[in-house]
């Protein structure tokens, strides 16, 4: 079975209050339970009122928690405003996820967020997204157990079912991709 | 990886002092032995005071800072550590008060951002002077971009001026050390020391390993020095010499200190061609671009810019043709290099002398050609849905739509997106700027109405003065107090409200004569109110009038007003003056037709935006949907 190994370049971006520092923690976390150093830049201040925020998340024995624009191994977008953003950080091999129901060209797209409010729990569609993409990418990402063990960690108590649910739903949709 | 053994002796003890994983209360789940910690920088930070044993913790919030001492607390809770910890009214006020535990002997610290120190400067500059007995430590974040702060200025550039010297992180992990290595070094020397983070490391998160935390005290006692501690121009003189001769010692000791390394010497066979000197961020950012490009060009690593350790910086350019160097966000080591000849930096143009230094801009600058084109900017930040603000702002508009409106800073910065702000120049300035916006036009004859639009919070750091100025010249204008109950812009910090003290109160007893504290959701009220204070200000007997909109932050406590609106189509004029006055995320222009409509999946139902349409076109749904 792959696994997370080698340095990974990581950017989550969206707007503020869809929950990009918290899912930056939890991948974070995650990667710490593996053994492996790990680096977060995050956005405070004015941008998290309605303003694009990025995080920034990167793996391996690195100095600086910014990843270079056409670097990054994986984008997560959680909005679909924030595609093209995110894409300008790709690198030539990176993979990029975003939420949102229309097809952009090398992009997957998945509706996590649609996925969220039909499970009745509309703020998991970060955890939808990072469940999509670390099924699809487990050589990229860290694994579903350490990413279940943070969130449990992480998650104030009214959301860590949620937060789960979340997390497993959007894994067993890339399942269930790779199966078509 | 580290040892999983589990130290079950400890499970069973109650919290304690000098644990390095100490049980945070129930022991939810068993902690490894020194189990890293994930901290934010600005975490690291709080550990090491607590790590070095600091008792009393100050800061004034201020992004990229306020998580320090919010980390203090939540620190000091979960180890149950005694550390007296402040949210002081300014950061001077934050400054004198840690400052004056280290006359005591004890171990103290204060964290500001870098506009903070301009405020906290008159204490800086004298205490450099006086010394300090106790560690001292002055924490102050600088905003290379900027992303969000009103200027770029660099604080060792700063510290030079007020000649105390500077640690400069570049990363959490660093940060922590650094904090034992200023209290080691504020001690030594008896001098105030800075630590300056910048944003990218302040909210950079990395594993961090604990050390033990210092619960010990040092016994507190002031020792009376009037020749020092209450030293006149005569006595200040020799202080200076003595300041002098510390910086001189600090400088010596920073030429072998470990927290500046140097690679080996590379010109035994001849000069290379290129070296660097990076400081900060700035040099984790040039190693990870060498680490990705495979680049071996040596490097310098300042751990200490101010003062520069002048011999070992000589040394290595002596051993290149050129030198890089790169720093942030201004040019405080390259300033300080006598000879510059060789060096190229942001000071002689080399290296853009405004902005981060990003992974892109240091590419660019080492020749690996520029990166590709950043992708589209996100939308402006705008104030939250249901803020207050955003009613109290649309009255404003309403009752004086040709007035100057002096603003201020903090959320409500925002309400330029509603027009209502046309300056921002630093804390408190709206009541200044708007008193001088008065005498200006009152010589040409000229009645413009002129109102300040200032925080709770920014009023009771820089306001009051303001205020108390305008009633003793006779300024006749209206000031706007917008009384959220907290600091919300940085994240909801408490303000002396919330020990007692009561805005309107206070204002009063400054002895202005107009003062009505009302809620801004009821629009046409506080429109009508804001008129009468105007008519008040500008009458014969009138003076300075004031009117508290006090409404709850909505992040903390969201509206109860549950109107769900619509927009009647036929009714809309595409006037755009909800668009234009009110800046709702949820009013939404439709391409089609160029009309407004509301968007029900954002709109909260506040019923705001009734105010908001000359033509009466948003009106409350019929249908009776109520959430």
């Amino acid at each position: 079975m792959t696994v997370l190994d080698g340095d990974v370049r990581l950017v989550l971006c969206g707007l503020g209050g869809q929950g990009i520092v918290f899912l930056s923690r939890v991948v974070a976390g995650a990667v710490l339970e593996e053994g492996r150093e790990v680096l977060v830049a995050e956005t405070h201040g004015m941008a998290q009122r309605g303003g694009a925020v990025e995080a920034h998340v990167k793996i391996g024995a690195f100095e600086s928690s910014l990843v270079r624009r056409g670097s990054a191994d994986v984008v997560l977008a959680l909005d679909a405003s924030r595609i093209d953003a995110g894409r300008a950080l790709l690198g030539p091999d990176g993979v990029c996820f975003a939420s949102g129901d229309r097809d952009v060209p090398g992009v997957f797209c998945y509706d996590a967020a649609g996925a969220a409010r039909s499970m009745d729990f509309p703020r998991g569609a970060n955890l939808v997204l990072l469940g999509y993409a670390a099924a699809s990418r487990p050589d990229r990402l860290p694994s579903a157990e350490a990413i279940l063990q943070t969130i449990d960690r992480l998650s104030p108590e009214p959301a860590r079912d949620g937060n789960r649910r979340a997390f497993a739903h959007g894994a067993q949709r890339a399942g269930q991709r790779d199966d078509d | 990886m580290q040892e999983l053994q589990i130290q079950r002796e400890q499970a069973d003890l109650p919290p304690g002092k000098n644990w390095p994983c100490a049980a945070n209360g129930g022991l939810s789940r068993m902690r490894r032995v020194n189990e890293p910690l994930l901290l934010l920088g600005n975490g690291a930070i709080a550990r090491g005071l607590l790590e070095s044993g600091a008792e009393v913790v100050t800061a004034y919030p201020g992004t990229p800072s306020t998580e320090i001492l919010e980390e203090v607390l939540r620190q000091r809770r979960e180890h149950d550590l005694d550390v007296t910890v402040q949210w002081s009214v300014n950061e001077k006020v934050a400054f004198d008060v840690a400052l004056a535990a280290s006359l005591c002997g004890k171990r103290a610290a204060t964290a500001m951002k870098q506009v903070g120190l301009n405020v906290a400067s008159d204490s800086l500059l004298s205490a450099a002077y006086t010394g300090v007995v106790g560690g001292f430590v002055v924490i102050v974040c600088d905003d290379p971009g900027p992303h969000s702060s009103q200027t770029e200025q660099d604080t060792r550039l700063f510290s030079l001026f007020a000649k105390v010297p500077v640690l400069d992180p570049s990363s959490p992990r660093e940060a922590r050390d650094m904090v034992a290595a200023a209290f080691e070094l504020s001690e030594r020397h008896r001098i105030p020391v800075i630590l300056r983070p910048t944003t990218r490391v302040c909210h950079a998160r990395q594993s961090v390993e604990p050390r033990p935390l210092d619960g010990g005290r040092r016994r507190g006692l002031f020792k009376k020095d009037p020749t020092r501690w209450a030293a006149t121009p005569r006595f200040r003189h020799e202080l200076h010499g003595e300041l002098n001769a510390k910086l001189d010692a600090i400088r010596e000791e920073f030429e072998a200190s470990p927290l500046n390394t140097a690679p080996p010497n590379s010109a035994e066979n001849g000069k290379a061609k290129l070296g660097i000197i990076a400081s900060g961020h700035a040099w984790a950012v040039v190693k990870d671009v060498m680490r990705d490009e495979g680049l071996t060009t040596p490097l310098l690593k300042v751990g200490t810019p101010v003062p520069l350790p002048l011999d070992t910086v000589q040394r290595f350019l002596e051993q290149h043709e050129h030198v890089l160097v790169l720093e942030e966000p201004d040019f405080a080591m390259e300033i300080q290099i006598p000879d510059r000849t060789r060096v190229q930096g942001r000071l002689s143009g080399h290296v853009p002398r405004r902005g981060e230094l990003t992974p892109e801009v240091v590419a660019e600058l080492l020749g690996l050609g520029a990166a590709p084109a950043p992708g589209p900017p996100g939308p402006p930040p705008r104030l939250c849905l249901g803020c207050g603000h955003r009613a109290a702002f649309l009255a404003l508009r309403k009752a004086l739509p040709r007035a100057i409106y002096a603003g201020d800073i903090g959320c409500y910065t925002l309400g330029v997106n509603q027009r209502a702000v046309d300056t921002c120049l630093d804390m408190g300035a709206s009541i200044t700027l708007a008193e001088g916006f008065f005498h200006a036009h009152r010589r040409d004859g000229n009645k413009m109405p002129i109102v300040a639009v200032i925080g709770d919070s920014t009023f009771f750091h820089a306001g009051l003065p303001g205020l108390l100025n305008c009633l003793s010249t006779d300024t006749r204008i209206v000031v706007v107090i917008l009384d959220n109950g907290t600091v919300a812009m940085t994240g909801a910090q408490p303000t002396p409200a919330d020990s007692g003290a009561d805005i309107e109160q206070i204002v009063r007893g400054l002895g202005v004569r107009f003062v009505e504290t009302l809620d801004p959701y009821a629009v046409e009220e506080m429109a009508e109110r804001v008129k009468a204070a105007h008519e008040f200000a500008r009458s014969p007997e009138g003076s300075v009038a004031v009117i508290v909109a006090k409404r709850p932050c909505a992040l903390l406590h969201p509206p109860i007003e549950n109107v769900p609106v619509e927009v009647i189509e036929e009714d809309c004029t595409a006037c755009d003056y909800c668009i234009r006055f009110l800046a709702c995320p949820a009013l939404v222009k439709i391409e089609a037709t160029d009309k407004v409509e509301v968007d029900t999946e954002a709109c909260i139902d506040c019923g705001l935006c009734l105010f908001a349409c000359p033509q009466g076109a948003i009106v409350p749904r019929t249908d009776g949907a109520q959430r």
